[in-house]
């Protein structure tokens, strides 16, 4: 009997390892198999970082230098411009105060010309480091304040303080735009300018709706390269540049006009009315082709009238006559048209010579409209220098390093915010390296972009802030986060279910007895009478 | 003797069906050639090797450098010779499996005697007789020269003629102690097909009580012979095609990714046709292990007392289960079956099974021409055949294994069902 | 015999001196009568754009091509898009053929490291551009032709490898209509409303048995020394029209494109027609208005006569033709080579795709075959038959490159010397293969398209071919240009094929089956191991009723 026993405890014991081995192979090996290869690949993103960003925190920190004759007038100075500048949040300014030396007081008051006045400061501090400006007293002044395409500018005395504040607050630093950059919705400055980006495709359009009535000498692209060329040339730190030039042939819109006769050298004027304006660049777009350019195109058409509609002339919105040397218009975020009226004399000998500077120039203003330099309102008793060339006063180049900085840095956040919070809710989208990648380089910008700005270094913070807006947004458009989007998921388990219940049921119920012997007690009770 | 006939009828009926007009559609039927062993890929695969064009950068060659290397000479030297060739080996694993199951008889006969002690009084009756067992081999031989599985097989010339003469020298290697020669044919047959390798545990078992002496070491050297014969045979490969191992991706990572839908009789074309891809990759392990894995240990410390039992179960397991069967491995296990005449009697469902194979391996061709030549049926109907005949194969051999473990019951308790004079029944539990 | 490779390496080389300043523009129209029944209409505008490399300035080319060029680093570019089957047999030989459906081959510069990445890139711009779906275009259907297709731009001598930045890839189920017509005329610098471009009206064009639309962009010297070249843009578009859809043999501008022509673009330097009047002699006809003069031309053995009209800016104009005798019998001579291809077999189990070539001329000629199967139809080698024979003597070089599921296409390239006045058939089987429910097409059993085989041949005779040379661009540049050889590349019809489908219906169904067969085993199996066999009691069930009871009594107990 002993022998039978032993034989039926090691059958015994043989079916409990039979039976451990399914539950090895089915829950050890099986469980963990499912969970590796149904798992939707999601890389970890730093969520808390994310949702703690604050948008409206956001400031950049500028330095002023106030350079008077004495102690009492710079104290004063330096005293209204911090209770001034105190109410905005956005810009902190940093204001130092220091009293001219003696023989730079006499030479100031020495010269005559202003820009020779600038020489001097200039010789003397810095002033082509960004993100400073110098505030120097000159008692030679005309009006009260005078400003320059350099980083200084000129006060005559403690009265001419609230002049100086205005001056700086609207032509220097305009905090309300800075405030418009960082805020969600999109105030007038931002309307009209184009969106951030890392570079924009500059497009000279020649548009020549007759070409065998008349012939047009314009070299567009000398025109270009020499005249946007120089300009942009400053704008290296902003964005890259590229500048391209066509002609658009045989491209003919009808404005819808009638001859208007008046007294002058033609005898005529076609009016081209306000409505029919924005159906011109309806035209211009199907021919121009930009969705090939994988960057934003900056489009700046030449439109020559032909003769039997020449001189168009624009009306605006109230239907009073644009008189300007120039006939021009803007569309924001798109470009600006310029329409280029021959002469009597020129239609007569069928060649139209258009003034380059006069055209170029309106482009330039209207380019400097499109990326972000405002106008400069009067204000009374301030002088502002007129530009003599194309290139941008210094001071405009740092207001655009603040402005753009302010944009991307807050575009890029609410950009990771949106981004995470839909990641965060639909489970199965797949988050891949890439896209992980990005998002951790966006959020490590916008620290370092956040600091660079509290320091003041405001170019190393536009190049992280540029950083940061760019690996949002590619992240935001990544293709591959649609995957999986629409699997539902209760479906899942009409896929599971076939195989794995049928094939676990006798396996976890058998998982009892399993333990019972494991523990050396009996399995099955043994009846007694 | 009175084989010699029955070798020569077989022999001169494959012989016959190669060289019908009927060749052509046979060794393209889906049911007798997949990708793994068509003749058509082999041809294919020889011509590219032949003309200097790796045969492993497409996609239409599936077997080892081996058998590249092997047809490539046969083909080049005796093309006129082959179908000769192919009915030769087929007679040849026919003869070793008469072999291999005469040894298989004389160890239940030593089995049975030593176990004589355990038996009831009134189970003497059920012991098989000395002629009974004798008749066994004879039947195991006609059972695979004239099933119909395995003439198909042979006629349409794909190379599971081959793998089934490895898998019967293996087979009858570990029946008579040459271990040698147990583990070089059963590493051959892996490195030709992957599932064989669970072979490797019943052939162990044999081994170990064929040669007398400690088991344990017995099995060690078992399996270092195997997994020493099998690198040695990767090896081979790889120097075969200049060193490089990308042909592994071709023949084990086929058999076991399962890229290619084609249709044939077993379970994986159409699950894996109409899978969506996110679970795709967990099907595919689920199945293979489902295939390899799941059964190997649970079944040998069932039946390790029985490995012949075990080594038949495990051959049929694998056939059913695998990525690409064919009906030359279906007729392989069905050969072993008559080893087990003696369980016959207590196997219930003999008929539905008999019934479910004819009626399946009819319907299988007419609803594939349905579908594909007629267009009057769909893939649904050549499914459902592929199906029942799944089911009918693993009910065969639950029921065959039911049928085991109810004589040694009855061998051992006898065959009253009665407990304190209450009618009962066997259940499990 | 002389190597294809060698000829055009030595011919673009010498590509002819164009000294231009500024941007060059010229249309140009050719009219052929291709008796019986149908009407040949070709026109070509060309654009020489000189000027730097990164054409950022354009004057009359378009500025969107050009940044492809230059962003993409491609040297030459051929895009066509084609309904219809151009019927060699009776046809003769286009101008420039074009697969059925959009064809797409490049060539990059020799710096591109990357090439499938810019591939795959520029398909997707042009895909964008012309409102195509070419970014359907994928390394599973892109192959890199080894000897089909040479550059006929100028390329310097130190390009060394230069198949292994050609790329090539046709989608034959592609159609084309007006929304790739209207951007491919923003191209032009007349547009649509001047010049030749305002003929082509979708309405009337789209109304044709073949018609064709295309860009190729290639490099032409500019200068006798080549140290600097422009970029050539050629627009064409082919028509070939039926007289019996226009329900008259009188044909004329009108009634080909619903207006007549409106003068010439002001900006074109040459605006011209030619009409081909060869075909006079035989089916005359009288064109009206007179032509302007009438050019002879004697090339390789074939004279053909043309009549030029110089369009100039201002006046409306409508030329036609009448013809004198209609009914006439007509006698087909075929060209010196015409070919056929087409699928075999029945069922959707194996099949074969046979092409067969006809050299109708008295001496050989060499042909290139390029199949291009699709993945998921595997050719087998080893069927290759020449005029069934299996080693066959026609092939003097063969390349192929076997496929892989999903990853790329199946490539086989022919080098054969057809044999004077004989067909030649090649033929390849293939099978089937079993498709993931997934990568069926919407309408699945509408059948798979199976692309044109391209066919080059350096013709021996200039008989039927109208194509330009190789150093010419305008028309004039085919008069008298005689030359040893005369390239062309064919492209055969394409095929279609019906692939079995699974039932689309049934994904959980199929999984709810076939696991219940492996269940099914595993159920079993599980009691087996893990159970023993004992005897039990057979206990008489007991009815609810007597449950029931059995409680009460309990409870009362």
């Amino acid at each position: 009997m002993s022998k039978q026993d032993s034989k039926s405890i090691a059958d015994e014991a043989n079916r409990m390892w039979a039976s451990a081995s399914f539950v090895g192979v089915l829950i050890v090996i099986g469980l963990p198999l499912w969970w590796k290869t149904t798992e939707v690949y999601r890389v970890a993103l730093p969520y808390d970082e994310i949702n703690a960003f604050n948008t409206e925190s956001h400031h950049i920190t500028t330095d002023i230098t106030v350079l008077a004759n004495d102690e009492l007038t710079a104290a004063t100075i330096a005293e209204l411009l911090k209770k001034e500048f105190e109410q905005y949040d956005v810009i902190k300014l940093n204001i130092k105060q220091q009293i001219l030396s003696e023989d730079l007081q006499q030479t100031l008051d020495a010269v005559a010309e202003e820009q020779e006045a600038l020489e001097e400061v200039a010789a003397t501090f810095d002033t082509s480091l960004h993100n400073a400006f110098y505030v120097v007293q000159r008692k030679q002044l005309f009006q009260d304040v005078w400003v320059g395409t350099e980083r200084v500018a000129f006060f005559r005395d403690t009265k001419a303080a609230p002049t100086l504040i205005e001056a700086l607050k609207s032509w220097i630093y305009e905090p309300s735009v800075l405030h418009g950059a960082r805020s969600e919705t999109a105030d007038a400055a931002r309307q009209v300018r184009f969106p951030s980006g890392e570079g924009f495709h500059v497009v000279l359009s020649v548009v020549h709706p007759k070409p065998q009535a008349m012939k047009v000498d314009f070299d567009a692209a000398e025109a270009v390269e020499d005249y946007i060329g120089s300009f942009v040339d400053e704008l290296t730190d902003l964005h890259n540049f590229t500048l391209k030039s066509q002609w658009l042939h045989l491209l003919e819109f009808n404005f819808q006009t009638n001859e208007v006769p008046e007294a002058s050298l033609w005898g005529r004027h076609f009016p081209a009315r306000y409505e029919r304006l924005p159906l011109l660049l309806t035209r211009l777009e199907e021919r121009a082709a930009t969705h090939v350019s994988d960057r934003p195109a900056l489009n700046l058409a030449l439109y020559v009238a032909p003769c039997d509609v020449a001189p168009l002339a624009m009306y605006d919105a109230d239907n009073n006559r644009v008189m300007s040397a120039v006939q021009a218009f803007m569309s924001p975020k798109w470009g600006g048209v310029v329409l280029g009226n021959p002469t009597k004399e020129e239609c007569e000998q069928k060649l139209y010579t258009p003034d380059v500077k006069l055209i170029m120039g309106t482009f330039i203003s209207q380019l400097r409209k499109l990326l972000g330099i405002t106008d400069k309102e009067l204000i009374h008793l301030a002088h502002l220098e007129p530009l003599r060339s194309v290139v941008p006063r210094r001071w405009e180049l740092d207001s655009l390093l603040r402005i753009r900085t302010l944009e991307q840095v807050t575009s890029a956040e609410r950009s990771l915010k949106s981004l995470a919070k839909l990641l965060g809710e639909i489970s199965n989208i797949v988050i891949n390296d890439e896209v992980g990648a990005s998002i951790n380089q966006a959020v490590a910008s916008i620290h370092s972009a956040r600091r660079l700005m509290t320091e003041g270094e405001l170019l190393a913070a536009h190049h992280h802030a540029q950083q940061a807006f760019l690996a949002a947004d590619s992240a935001f458009m990544e293709p591959s986060l649609l995957a999986l989007l629409y699997f539902p998921d209760d479906q899942k388990y009409a896929i599971y279910i076939p195989l794995f219940l049928p094939v676990m049921f006798p396996v976890i119920l058998s998982l009892k007895n399993l333990l019972l012997w494991l523990r050396g007690k009996p399995l099955h009770k043994e009846k007694t009478d | 003797m009175n084989l010699i006939p029955k070798y020569l009828v077989a022999c001169l009926g494959r012989y016959w069906l190669i060289h019908t007009d009927y060749w052509q559609t046979i060794s393209n039927r889906v049911e007798v050639a997949t990708p793994l062993n068509s003749w058509k890929r082999l041809i294919e695969g020889v011509y590219l090797y032949d003309h200097g064009i790796n045969p492993y950068e497409g996609d239409s060659f599936h077997e080892s450098p081996i058998m590249l290397i092997l047809f490539h000479f046969l083909l080049k030297k005796v093309p006129y010779l082959l179908p000769v060739i192919f009915v030769l080996l087929d007679a040849l694993t026919a003869h070793i499996l008469y072999k291999a199951s005469k040894s298989f008889i004389r160890i239940f006969k030593e089995s049975q005697e030593s176990g004589k002690g355990q038996i009831a009084e009134d189970s003497i009756t059920m012991l098989v007789t000395e002629s009974q067992l004798d008749e066994v081999p004879i039947y195991v031989l006609s059972m695979y020269l004239f099933n119909p599985y395995s003439f198909l097989n042979c006629a349409g010339m794909t190379t599971t003629v081959i793998q089934n003469l490895l898998l019967a020298v293996s087979l009858w290697g570990a029946a008579s102690g040459h271990r040698a020669l147990a583990c070089v044919f059963i590493a051959l047959a892996t490195h030709q097909a992957l599932y064989p390798i669970l072979l490797v545990v019943p052939i162990s078992i044999l081994l170990a009580n064929v040669n007398q002496g400690c088991n344990k070491c017995s099995y060690i050297r078992t399996l270092l012979g195997f997994v020493l014969c099998w690198g040695f045979c990767i090896f081979i490969s790889a120097f075969i095609m200049d060193g490089s191992y990308d042909y592994i991706y071709n023949t084990y990572g086929f058999i076991l990714t399962v890229p290619d839908l084609k249709p044939n009789i077993g379970l994986f074309w159409y699950f894996f046709t109409e899978m969506f891809e996110h679970f795709r990759l967990l099907f595919v392990c689920a199945f293979q292990i489902n295939a390899l894995a799941l059964y190997v240990v649970p079944l040998t410390l069932r039946f390790h007392k029985e490995p012949v039992l075990l080594a038949t179960v495990l051959i049929a397991l694998s056939t059913i289960f695998r990525s690409y069967p064919c009906v030359g491995d279906v007729g392989f296990y069905l050969a072993l079956l008559p080893l087990w005449k003696h369980l016959f009697s207590f196997m219930q469902q003999k008929f539905i099974v008999g019934c479910a194979f004819l009626i399946t391996s009819a319907l299988g061709p007419t609803v594939w021409h349905l579908w594909i030549y007629s267009g009057s049926a769909n893939a649904n109907f050549f499914f459902g055949v592929t199906l029942s005949f799944a089911t009918a194969q693993i009910f065969l051999i639950t029921d065959l294994l039911f049928a085991h473990i109810k004589r040694e019951f009855t061998l051992k308790n006898g065959s009253s069902r009665q407990v304190d004079g209450k009618p009962a029944k066997l259940v499990l539990r | 015999m002389l190597n294809l490779r060698l000829l055009l390496f030595s011919v673009a080389f010498l590509s002819p001196i164009l000294q231009i300043k500024g941007d060059d523009f010229k249309e140009e129209m050719f009219i052929k009568p291709l008796p019986p029944s149908h009407l040949y209409v070709y026109f070509q505008f060309l654009t020489l754009a000189n000027g730097e490399e990164s054409f950022e300035h354009s004057h009359l080319a378009p500025r969107s091509l050009g940044e492809i060029v230059s962003r993409y680093q491609v040297e030459e570019l051929h895009l066509t898009l084609t309904e219809g089957q151009w019927k060699h047999n009776t046809w003769g030989y286009p101008v420039l053929d074009a697969a059925p459906g959009a064809e797409l081959y490049a060539w990059f510069a020799p710096d591109v490291v990357d090439v499938d990445t810019q591939w795959k890139k520029l398909s997707s711009t042009l895909s964008g551009l012309f409102c195509a779906s070419l970014n359907f275009i994928e390394n599973m259907n892109t192959v890199s032709p080894k000897m089909a297709l040479w550059p006929t731009g100028a390329y310097s001598k130190s390009h060394q490898n230069i198949t292994s930045q050609l790329r090539y890839a046709s989608l034959p189920r592609e159609i084309v209509c007006t929304e790739n017509l209207t951007p491919w005329k923003k191209l032009l610098p007349c547009e649509s409303s001047h010049g030749f471009s305002s003929l082509l009206n979708s309405r009337m064009i789209h109304n044709t048995n073949y018609h064709s639309i295309g860009v190729h962009i290639r490099r032409m010297c500019s200068g006798s020394n080549c140290l600097d070249t422009s970029l050539e843009i050629k627009q064409t578009v082919a028509l070939v029209y039926d007289f019996k859809i226009l329900n008259t043999m009188d044909w004329s501008l009108r009634k080909l494109f619903g207006q007549g022509l409106p003068g010439a673009c002001p900006l074109s330097s040459s605006s011209r027609i030619y009409v081909d009047i060869t075909s006079n002699s035989s089916y005359p006809f009288k064109l009206l208005p007179e032509p302007n003069s009438i050019m002879f031309s004697h090339r390789g053995g074939s004279k053909t006569e043309l009549a030029v009209y110089e369009i100039n800016h201002s006046n409306m104009m409508n030329i036609g033709a009448k013809y004198e005798m209609r009914n006439k019998i007509f006698v087909n001579i075929p060209p010196p080579l015409t070919f056929n291809r087409y699928v075999l077999g029945y069922g959707k189990e194996f099949g074969g795709i046979v092409t067969e070539l006809s050299n109708n001329y008295w001496a050989p000629i060499d042909v290139v075959l390029l199949e291009n199967a699709p993945w998921w139809l595997p050719i087998q080698l080893s069927t290759l038959r020449i005029n069934g024979e299996a080693e066959s003597k026609l092939i003097m070089s063969q390349y192929y490159s076997p496929g892989r599921s999903r990853q790329k296409p199946y490539h086989l390239e022919l080098l054969l010397k057809l044999p004077p006045k004989s067909t030649t058939t090649v033929t390849i089987d293939f099978e089937f293969v079993f498709l993931k429910w997934q990568e069926y097409p919407p309408d699945a059993n509408h059948g798979f398209y199976v692309g044109s085989a391209l066919l080059s041949a350096n013709l021996p005779t200039a008989k039927n071919y109208t194509s330009l040379p190789i150093t010419g661009s305008t028309f004039d540049s085919i008069v008298n240009a005689s030359k040893p050889w005369y390239p062309i590349v064919f492209r055969t019809n394409g095929g279609m094929v019906s692939l079995p489908t699974p039932d689309f219906s049934m994904p959980y169904n199929v999984i709810c089956l076939a696991c219940t067969v492996v269940a099914l085993a595993f159920g079993p199996l599980n009691n087996i191991c893990t159970k023993e066999v004992v005897l039990k009691i057979i206990v008489v069930p007991v009815s609810l009723r007597q449950k029931i009871f059995n409680i009460f009594k309990k409870k009362k107990d």
